[in-house]
Order: C-alpha cells, then structure tokens, then sequence
C-alpha cells in the first residue's frame, strides 16, 4: 500500500512570550496524517494539543505567540514560509477547524446565513442562489431540522448541540482534506456529545476526509481514530495505533491516563486511579525526562537526558524503559 | 403587541419627565433674585406696574405657574421678555437649526474618528499608533472644552489662519466649535472602541472566522466592529447631551448665534419664558434622542429583542 502523505508536521516548537517567561507550549512535535485517515491527539490541559492544531492554521495569536522551529509540509509547500494571501486559500478551505465552544465560536450579532455564507462566497464561485442553497442542503448534511428557519436565526436563540452542527456544516463546507477537530465535544452534553461523535464519523465516512482530533477524552478517541498520539508537556511520548495503545500502553503516562478512566463496572468503594502530581510548569519543564517527577517507574537517567521517540514493535514512545541504550529495557 | 405596551409606557415616562424638569425649572428661574424688568436704573413705577400686569408677573406665583403649564400643554412656550417681538417658540425654531447643525458635525466628527482611533490603537496595542492615539485621548478627556476653543481660536485660527476664529456663516466656521465639541466624546469613544476591541478580537468566534480563511479586512468590518460599537451605541445618549450642553459654552466662546447663546443670555436677563421654554425644548429632545437610542440598540444586538418579547 502505498500511502500518501496529507500532512506532514516536522519538529514544530511554538512558544509564548508572556512577562513571567517564555511558555514552551510545543517542543519539537513531529507526525503524518494521510488522507481519511482519524488521528486522535489526547494530553491534559496544556500538554500543546490545542496549540499544535491553532500552529498548522497559523491561527496563534501573535504576540504573545509564536512559532519558532519546524516546518508543515501540505502539498509539497512549507505552510510556515508561504505569503499570507495563500494562507487564506487554505483556511477554511483545505484544511477546516472546528472549535471546542460552540457557544462562543459563532458571532452573536449576526444571522447564521450570514455566518455559513461567508466561507462559500470566499472560496467557491458560487452564486448568491447557489450558496443559499448550499447552506440548507449542509444543515441538511448535519442533521438539522427546519434549515430554512434557522438560517435566519441567531445563535443565542439555538442549543449549543445545534450551534456546534452548524460548526462541522460550515467546517465541512468546502470539502476540506483535513479538518482538525480541537475538543468539538467537551463542552456538550453526554448525549450530545454522542451524536457529535456520530455526525464526525458518519460525514468523515461518506467523505473521506482526514481528521485530527484534539481530545482529552479517551472514550471520543476509542470511538473515532486509527492512531493516537499522546501529548506531555509539548512532547509526543507516544505514537500508536489504536488498539494497540488501548490493550498494551508503553508509556508510563499512557498507563496512567488509561487506568484514570471511570468504570462503570467498578465498585463504589474503589476510589478513581490518579496519576499523582500535577501538569509541569512550562515555563520552567523538569530536568530530564518532563515526567519523571510523577513516575512510579523513574530511574536516575530520566531526570539526566530527556528520552526520544523510539520505535518499538512498530509504535513510537518517548521513554527511557523502551530505549535501547537502556541495558535492562522492557521488551515491551 | 409587546412593543405596543412598551412604547405607551416610555411615552408615559416621557410625560412626567417633561413635567417634572418644567416645574423644577419654574421654581429655580423664580428664585434667581431679580426679575425680567429689573434694571440698574428703575423703570417709573407705573411703566413697571403696567408690564408687570401684561405679563401677569403682578399675579401670584402659583397662579402663573398654571398659567405656564396651561400654555405648555398647547405647546405654546410664550413671548419672550426681552425680544418683544419674537415668542420663545420662534426663537427655537429661528435658532436651534444653527446648534443643531453644529452638533449633528460634532457628533458626526466624534464617531467616526473616535472609532477610527480606537479601533488602530487596538490593532497595535502597545505599538507607537496605541501610545499616539491614547495620548491624544487622555488631552481629550482631560482638558476643558474652553481652553482647546482658545487654543484652536489662537493657533489654527489665528496663527496658521486655516479656520475663521469666530462667526457663523460658512462651512469653515463650523470646524473650530464642531472639533472643540467633539473632542471630549471623542476621546472617550476611542478608549472604549480600544477596550472593547481588544476583548472582541480575542474571542473564539474571531478565531473562527479568521479559521475559515477570511480576509482580515473583513474580519474586522464583519465580525469584530460591530460587536465592538454595542457599548458606543448606548453611549450616544449621553454623547448628544454633552454635545448639546457643551455647544452652550461652545456657542458662546465662539459667537454662534445658536440657541445655546440664547439660551446662556436669556438666564442674565431673567427672561423666564426663554429659561423655561429652551429647558423644556432640550429636555425633550434629549429624552427623546434617549428612546431612539434604546430602540437602536434592539437593531445591532439580536438578543435584547428576545429579552424584551418574553418581558
């Protein structure tokens, strides 16, 4: 099988210089998406997941942000040395976004017609006719009823299950290759979020487009992606498919987050595993390995050398147990 | 229906209003010690008593007061004491233009400026356009409209002779008092658009829109302005009335024959009927201007016409 590359990220750092340091929110991030393919990021909050998807828009906000290293190749071009006005193409166009809060993500004083419109009338040639019936027939797509009405609606006067359908119909609107999902469901509710999950995969199905999901919920990634790279303070640690990451973890980190998953079959007596400690600082990461300090299995090297993605058994992980320098590493 | 009630109910409102300043302003006009005929050299006290009579002034203060609240409701605001020959309804109708249009340049000035200043500072916050246009809109807020009229009378004027100083007559003559006017509302404007703005641009839908490959031009024009002009449409109340009572000093500063000279004059001559006449006129106009403004507001923001069908 021959497989193309949609997207390529090559060691992308992105910094925020903020008046108490520089924030080192991604530190040399490197990966592959080919096209259909559903790759999940997951991480807590502030591991870079978010920052990685605002980089590959060229969305950070600048200053405080800034991108400083690293390319991302899209259609043979470094996406980070081409003029603005290409930038514009690409945005919204090949490569869409949707957002994690639907309540804030649409303008509140205007309609949504005008709010679908727009990213029509800017990259298709579409007439006014076209566009209006475009528009409905993309409502339509995910799945909501009375198009014609809520067109001229605002969002204040819709649920934010719906406000966020009208973010995948506009995200979907120009029939991207690429659409990088940054938490499209953490702020709905549980039945909602189903149905999100739903829409996502049913539309990536029948269109065939790649999918970058930023989560931090492990069930949305099960139930979505091929791979998973998993995020720590601006490090991919590891980089695996699927069902391996589910039934094998590598990574201390991964281990953890899986074993931090509420079971329903659990008793009650049985409190929720944690992993202890919290998120680094990242304007001042530990020495060595960044999660060494909260690792049960840290040896006197992980707070020396920070660890660098290894391949093992076709997986990639970030972690001295793995590496083969290591004279007593795990097989496995 | 809905808006049926509302409107009788801020009708209602404005009624009481108008009344109440009217009544206040009798009492206030009344005590100033003195009267219209009043004069370093006494007038012979028949010629007093006969004038005084014409005008009821002999009669009791209560029984003049229903007099002018009578005539008040006929919309007749009465003879001016000092101009014989004009009524104060006149006066308004022969003046107000002149202020009117000052005010209207001023407003206008104001606006578009303000807005324009603060809208760049946000854009280059920190930046040298920021710290220039902040600057200007500190002097703006911090110094007295008399001593800018002086200032711009002496060296735009005066000096460099771009403007006439004073005088009405010409669009040029409108420049000087119409900035001196502005310059207040406009400094305030601009700090609020630049607040607001910078808050406005960090918004998600502002990610969005910027996401869907828009064009910052209208990123800014679509998206971002209009949220950020909600505050300065609720501010325009306010914004007419100290364009209005400012162009009292303005006017006079600059010997503009508007209603805000007259009405100035009219309080040295105790001429009661102009007092309370151009009161009452401005009271009504500012409540008024007050109500297009709340009505206004439902247009750019969707979600008080939501809050106002379901009260």
């Amino acid at each position: 099988m021959t497989k193309q590359t949609l997207l390529r990220v090559e060691n992308l750092h992105t910094e925020f210089r903020t008046l108490f340091g520089v924030v080192k929110a991604v530190r040399g991030i490197s990966f592959e998406i080919s096209p259909g393919e559903t790759i999940g990021i997951v991480g807590e909050s502030g591991c870079g997941k978010s920052v990685t998807g605002l980089s590959i828009l060229n969305l950070i906000p600048n200053p405080p942000g800034l991108i400083t290293q690293g390319s991302i190749w899209w259609e043979k071009e470094d996406l980070l040395k081409i003029p603005r006005k290409q930038w514009l193409d690409i945005r919204g166009n090949k490569i869409s976004m949707i957002f994690q809060d639907p309540m804030s993500s649409l303008n509140p004083v205007l309609t949504i017609r005008t709010q679908m419109k727009e990213i029509l009338q800017y990259h298709t040639q579409k007439t006014a006719v076209e566009i209006e019936a475009e528009c409905i027939s993309l409502l339509n797509k995910v799945r909501i009823r009375k198009p014609k009405e809520v067109l001229s609606q605002y969002p204040h006067q819709l649920s934010g299950g719906m406000r966020q359908r009208i973010m995948i119909a506009i995200a979907i609107a120009c029939h991207p290759d690429l659409i990088i999902a940054d938490e499209p469901t953490t702020s709905l509710d549980v039945t909602v979020q189903a149905q999100m999950i739903d829409l996502l995969r049913d539309i990536q199905v029948r269109t065939n487009t790649a999918i970058l999901l930023i989560t931090h919920n492990l069930a949305v990634v099960a139930g979505m992606c091929q791979r998973v790279l998993v995020f720590y303070a601006g490090k991919i640690v590891e980089d695996s498919a699927i069902d391996d990451l589910f039934a094998h973890p590598l990574h201390p980190y991964t281990m953890g987050l899986l074993k931090a998953v509420p079971r329903l079959t659990s008793l009650d007596e049985e409190p929720l595993a944690t992993i202890p400690g919290s998120p680094p600082d990242l304007i001042a990461l530990p020495t060595g390995c960044t999660f060494h300090p909260r690792c049960q299995f840290a040896m006197q090297i992980c707070a020396i050398e920070e660890p660098t993605l290894q391949t093992v058994k076709g997986r990639k992980v970030a972690c001295w147990l793995y590496d083969p320098r290591n004279p007593g590493r795990l097989a496995e | 229906m809905a808006l049926a009630t509302y409107l009788i109910r801020k009708f209602i409102y404005i009624v009481i209003v108008v009344l109440t300043v009217a009544t206040l302003t009798f009492i206030m006009a009344h005590a100033i010690p003195g009267g219209p005929f009043t004069r370093e050299k006494p007038l012979p006290p028949a010629v007093k008593k006969n004038i005084e009579a014409r005008y009821n002034l002999d009669k009791p203060v209560l029984f003049q007061y229903f007099d002018y609240m009578k005539n008040l409701i006929r919309l007749d605001l009465g003879p001016s004491f000092r101009y014989e020959a004009l009524t104060v309804n006149d006066i308004i109708r022969q003046k107000f233009p002149i202020s009117a249009v000052l005010g209207f340049v001023a407003i206008i000035i104001a606006l578009i400026l303000g807005i324009a200043a603060g809208t760049i500072s946000a854009l280059y916050p920190h930046r040298w356009q920021d710290s220039l246009f902040m600057f200007l809109a500190l002097l703006g807020v911090s110094i007295p409209s008399f001593i800018l009229a002086t200032f711009l009378m002496y060296v735009v004027g005066f000096k460099l002779g771009w403007f006439p100083v004073a005088g009405w007559g010409s669009p040029a003559h409108i420049v000087l008092p119409a900035f001196t006017l502005a310059a207040y509302p406009m400094a305030f404007i601009a700090k609020t658009i630049r607040t607001n703005m910078l808050e406005v641009l960090n918004q998600d839908y502002i990610k969005v829109a910027r996401a869907k490959g828009l064009p910052e031009r209208i990123v800014l024009t679509r998206h971002a302005i209009k949220n950020a002009i909600l505050p300065v449409i609720t501010y325009l109340g306010p914004l007419v009335a100290s364009v209005f009572t400012g162009s009292f000093l303005v006017e006079s500063i600059f010997a503009i024959p508007g209603l805000g000279k007259y009405f100035v004059s009219s309080i040295y001559d105790r001429d009661y009927t102009v007092i309370m006449g151009v009161t009452i006129f401005y009271c009504v106009l500012l409540v008024g201007l007050n109500f297009l403004v709340d009505i206004s507001y439902t247009f750019v923001d969707p979600r008080i016409r939501i809050v106002k069908q379901n009260d």
